[in-house]
């Protein structure tokens, strides 16, 4: 007899894994940790813009992800679908911290740490703070378009709007966030 | 004052989703019109600006203080989140569903202490191999294997121990590797003389296991712990050789093994 007998599939995509959380692997949910951790951590620190309060937005969107993954449907990316529940969490995050105003830039920055060298670029933290300077459903495009680079279909999956919606409100985040840099006597090539 | 469809093109510019018609038209009509030229710049300006923004590296135990906490939650959450839920679905259901699940969960349990009660039920379940962990193997027979070989592998990314037992009856290969990306490992015999009989493993995620006639290929990453046996067909001497790639052949060695004195 010529056929082969498999006795275990190797797969190493998200779908796999996520069907091998579901069968109680940890070791799968790790690997998911450890391939989305850093654009999760980021989205959730722009939007934010506080490094210690995005660990928590990460650490609890990756532990509603786990109780969760029954609900995720594969037609979906699942990185689009996990994308969305750091945009949730961190726009709640927000409203639960009542941080309807923008602090200065130097407050915003992160505690003196080995992470110093990010924040404290000049024009990284101009534009951070310009960016904190934006409502939270605008910040969130700019975050959304410009840093995880993702499409205005992807963009309107994570935030459950039409794709006319999205363009409209992300070429109005731009303005605005021109106009706050501008406002700053900061134009954008400095 | 700008016209909001340019203002459109010069942002679908900026996102580089306008069609190249669209994308000259663009550019012409920018040749002519300073505003909107300004605007275009601007726009381009900031979007180079927020491109050479760098990533934050998350915190170095971010990963351990998830698992964690997700290991803090229950065994098997996506097990018993469901069957909470399926019922308090069943508790608010209309009369008649509720009755129809009462019916259908006395006929589960039936089933289940049946199945209990003669055993045989059981020895016919379906074990889902790819959560499997101990040992599918037929009842040995014959005396402990004795060791035959033992390979050490030092390669580039792959390192650990082959080790080969055998006795009159079987082989057994147990295989200890640490991976640092992703490798296939082959072992090639003599189909005259072995026949492949099963295996034990730890779980491992990512791992397949193919057995062809005369070749028992698995692919591990990172640790793999594993012990294939075969049965001996003759007592003659068998050949067993072991091969490591990724996309290039990392180890390769043959062991042979002796002849059984009967």
């Amino acid at each position: 007899m010529s056929r082969s007998t498999v006795f275990m599939t190797e797969t190493r995509d998200d779908k796999w894994l996520v069907r091998a959380c579901l069968r109680g692997d940890l070791d799968a949910f790790g690997q998911l940790v450890e391939r989305y951790q850093r654009p999760i951590f980021n989205a959730a620190f722009r939007i934010v813009g506080n490094y210690e309060d995005a660990e928590d937005v990460t650490q609890t969107v990756f532990v509603k992800a786990y109780q969760n993954l029954a609900q995720y449907k594969h037609k979906y990316k699942f990185f689009s679908w996990i994308y969305r529940m750091v945009v949730n969490e961190s726009i709640n995050f927000l409203s639960r911290a009542r941080k309807t105003t923008i602090l200065d830039v130097a407050t915003q920055s992160p505690r003196k740490g080995p992470h110093e060298q990010y924040v404290h670029k000049e024009l990284e933290e101009r534009i951070q703070g310009a960016l904190l300077r934006l409502a939270p459903e605008y910040r969130v495009l700019i975050i959304l378009r410009h840093f995880e680079e993702l499409s205005y279909r992807e963009i309107a999956y994570i935030l459950d709007l039409p794709e006319r919606k999205v363009k409209a409100r992300l070429f109005r985040a731009r303005q605005m966030l021109k106009e706050i840099l501008s406002t700053k006597g900061v134009t954008a090539h400095d | 004052m700008i016209e909001p469809r340019i203002i459109q093109l010069i942002n679908k510019e900026i996102d580089g989703v306008n069609t190249p018609r669209a994308s000259a038209r663009l550019r012409t009509y920018l040749e002519t019109h300073v505003e909107a030229r300004e605007f275009f710049e601007e726009h381009v300006r900031l979007a180079e600006a927020l491109q050479k923004i760098e990533p934050v590296p998350p915190p170095a135990n971010l990963k351990k203080n998830i698992l964690n906490a997700v290991r803090a939650q229950s065994q098997s959450p996506h097990t018993e989140a469901r069957l909470l839920q399926w019922l308090a679905s069943a508790i608010r259901a209309p009369r008649v569903p509720r009755y129809a699940f009462a019916f259908v969960a006395g006929l589960m349990v039936g089933i289940l202490l049946y199945s209990v009660a003669l055993d045989d039920l059981l020895q016919r379940v379906f074990v889902d191999t790819s959560e499997l962990t101990g040992t599918v193997l037929p009842p040995q027979s014959g005396r402990t294997p004795q060791l035959a070989a033992k390979l050490d592998v030092a390669a580039e990314g792959v390192s650990g121990t082959i080790v080969v037992r055998a006795s009159a009856a079987e082989v057994r290969v147990a295989v200890d590797l640490a991976t640092d990306r992703r490798v296939t490992v082959a072992l090639d015999y003599d189909e005259q003389k072995l026949v492949f009989a099963g295996f034990e493993t730890q779980k491992v995620a990512g791992m397949a296991i193919i057995s062809n006639p005369g070749r028992v290929t698995f692919t591990q990453q990172a640790r793999g712990n594993y012990e294939l046996r075969f049965s001996r067909l003759s007592s003659e001497a068998a050949a067993l050789r072991f091969t490591i790639r990724d996309e290039r052949l990392l180890f390769e060695k043959g062991v042979k093994i002796a002849p059984v004195s009967r």
